[in-house]
């Protein structure tokens, strides 16, 4: 069964499905440090995304489970390289300024709320970083 | 010698042209300036600002023959016509891939702080941001 959490980007809330059967290690490290502060800017490389990282889930050479290099809309991307979460609002690609396609790993999905939820990710290009937090539902 | 004078946000600079550029593109450049708008960051290529110039310049005619853009480089992109500013580890790309665009200039005055405040785009998003031609 797949884990719901809850999300708060600025003013907007929405709940997102973690993948524990495609992505189970994974899920499993995001779940453990929950709660989670942090700010979500916008990418420079991988296109229509915005990132938070987390310093202590950085595993350079880490196993990737439920690989995708395209990101899909309303998804949460892991790169374990960096220590990197990403939420897609449009077309984006694991990338950085090596590689043009490289893997990430396709950890979630938006659910409630999502459109609001993405509408703000977007305006993070425009309009700078926002608070977020990750928390159990 | 014309010159170009940079705002972005609190931070001004001045740029000269490179010699490999077209005395008529200066032209057509410097016909369309000054310039006031938004300088937008990159999402496909690194740090990299992006400014709208105004229609009228003769995109067909830039030289587009490079991607990778050094810190201080100005550029025109022919497809989109916004002009580049580079601030970072900057190559040129689009969804598509790689995309080579036309080196007009580098940055010879006040390199160092128009470099930090784009470097703040990634904090506080887009600037207001005036390109002109210099006295």
């Amino acid at each position: 069964m797949n884990t719901r959490i809850s999300v708060q980007l600025g003013d907007v809330g929405a709940t997102l499905t973690l993948f524990d059967e495609l992505a189970p290690l994974a899920a499993h490290k995001l779940l453990g440090v929950l709660p989670i502060d942090a700010e979500l800017r916008h990418v420079r490389w991988s296109g229509e995304t915005g990132y938070f990282l987390l310093a202590s889930l950085a595993e350079p050479g880490a196993q990737l489970e439920n690989a995708v290099t395209f990101y899909p809309r309303g998804s949460l991307i892991y790169r374990p390289e960096h220590g990197e979460f990403a939420f897609t609002y449009g077309q984006a690609q694991a990338r950085d300024n090596v590689k043009l396609a490289d893997h990430a790993c396709l950890l979630g999905a938006l659910e409630e709320n999502a459109e609001p939820f993405l509408e703000l990710v977007r305006k993070t290009r425009t309009e700078g970083r926002q608070p977020l937090r990750l928390s159990g539902s | 010698m014309r010159h170009l004078e940079i705002t972005v946000g609190k931070a001004t600079g001045e740029a000269e042209f490179i010699s490999e550029v077209d005395s008529k593109v200066i032209d057509a450049i410097c016909s369309v300036l000054p310039c006031e708008g938004t300088l937008i960051p990159a999402i496909w290529s690194g740090s990299l600002g992006a400014l709208q110039l105004p229609p009228g310049l003769p995109l067909d005619e830039l030289q587009a023959s490079v991607c990778s853009l050094y810190p201080g480089t100005l550029a025109i992109s022919p497809r989109t016509g916004e002009l580049l500013l580079s601030y970072g580890a900057a190559e040129t790309r689009t969804e598509l891939g790689v995309e080579y665009v036309c080196r007009i200039a580098t940055v010879t005055t006040g390199r160092g702080s128009l470099i930090t405040e784009c470097a703040t785009m990634h904090d506080r998003g887009a600037l207001g941001a005036t390109i002109a031609i210099g006295n």
